[in-house]
């Protein structure tokens, strides 16, 4: 069972990931977007995880941004992992299991997500 | 498309007023940014959802991170809820990338009709306050398996107790909320706030601020099926979230000194005008 520390403590884990999350990927998106905006290069494309890699090889603002994109999307799933172990950390079983399985149905997203 | 250099400009502004908005009524702003890409910058309707997508995680970390250091946010209540959204944003995903862009933009539509009423009819503050001294003397086996919880009001100054009701019903329309938060790219919070409020007997602030948790994780299991269709276009996206971002950490830092009532009615008044003015689109009234 938690008490007011621990659940302090997973208060506090929780924000530093998002707070610093959000931090790095608004950084990358915004250097991205000046780096566009200063070479005049505004042609939006769509990318994907396999395209992007193509992107940053070929020195593309769009490049960054995408990283920036993809570092925003990881957050979510990272804050899901980082709960998983401090529930397990305080033996709360049953909630680092909801975590887990919360976790399987993310990984299933990028199976079934393939077109 | 090229874009000119004052719609990036633009865009960021819209983000702004979105995130701003949407972290005040514990949503995700999504709701506010696919009209304003589709019927403001004729953006495709699935490239708009999946920048939607990108905004509501912008804007449930960026408030979660402040709404979880007041001891707003219940995270095991909010996982647990996850089970059953993050389950409806991979279907709502999957259903969106096989409808047309009209269909999306007429379900946007009808989805903002039933929510303007709600809101408009202020049902937001009832049920906010239990009968907190009891619930505190209680301590019901729910809350000691984690699922209640205790939260400070700022605006009445008082620690207040509550439990969690029907757990059942909550899942079954958490799972709704989740299909149409990857259908539409709206965070559904507008749907899981009510749900936890009225039916579960959460706490408006508790429910606004546990929604706000749960909508990134959501979005991103959505986000996944969009990026893999090749509807995420970084120059849409990015300024969209740089500026949802912003606005987002204004809207949970003036949110404690806003009434929710009045808020939600002008929200209510907004989302039927952005309501008509989106199935006018679909239809093919007014251009485009």
């Amino acid at each position: 069972m938690s008490d007011q520390s621990s659940e302090r403590r997973e208060e506090r884990t929780v924000q530093l990931l998002l707070r610093g999350g959000l931090i790095v990927s608004s950084l990358l998106m915004a250097v991205g977007l000046i780096w566009a905006l200063v070479i005049a290069h505004l042609r939006s494309h769509a990318v994907s995880f396999r395209t992007v890699v193509h992107y940053l090889a070929t020195g593309h603002p769009t490049g960054l941004m995408a990283v920036g994109l993809f570092v925003l999307l990881a957050l979510p799933v990272a804050r899901v992992i980082v709960l998983i172990v401090d529930f397990s950390r305080e033996r709360d079983w049953r909630y680092a299991a909801v975590g887990l399985t919360v976790l399987i149905v993310l990984a299933l997203a990028v199976f079934v997500g393939r077109s | 498309m090229n874009l000119a250099p004052l719609t990036v400009w633009l865009l960021l502004l819209s983000g702004a007023g979105a995130g701003a908005f949407g972290a005040m009524l514990g949503i995700g702003g999504g709701v506010l940014i696919i009209p304003v890409l589709v019927l403001g910058f004729n953006v495709p309707v699935h490239i708009a959802v999946a920048a939607s997508l990108v905004a509501v995680i912008a804007t449930s970390s960026a408030a979660t991170s402040v709404y979880v250091a007041k001891g707003l946010t219940n995270m095991r209540l909010g996982m647990t809820l996850e089970l059953a959204t993050t389950v409806g944003g991979i279907t709502g995903g999957i259903l969106a990338t096989r409808l047309p862009a009209e269909a999306l933009l007429i379900v946007f539509a009808i989805f903002l009709i039933p929510i303007a009423i709600l809101l408009l009819r202020g049902r937001t503050e009832r049920g906010a306050v239990v009968d907190a001294p009891a619930a505190a003397r209680g301590q019901s086996e729910e809350t000691r398996r984690g699922l209640g919880g205790v939260y400070y009001n700022t605006r009445t100054d008082e620690f207040l107790a509550y439990q969690t009701k029907r757990l059942p019903l909550g899942m079954g329309l958490s799972l709704v909320a989740g299909t149409l938060s990857g259908l539409l790219g709206v965070g559904g919070g507008i749907l899981k706030v009510p749900a936890m409020n009225l039916a579960m007997g959460i706490p408006l602030r508790v429910a606004a601020a546990t929604s706000n948790f749960m909508i990134g994780v959501t979005a991103a299991a959505s986000l996944v099926i969009y990026v893999q269709h090749g509807f995420l276009d970084p120059l849409i996206a990015a300024p969209v979230a740089l500026g949802v971002t912003a606005g987002a950490l204004v809207g949970t830092a003036v949110s404690p000194m806003v009434s929710s009532l009045l808020l939600a009615r002008i929200f209510g008044v907004l989302l039927i005008v952005i309501a008509v003015q989106t199935l006018l689109r679909a239809l093919g009234v007014g251009g485009v």
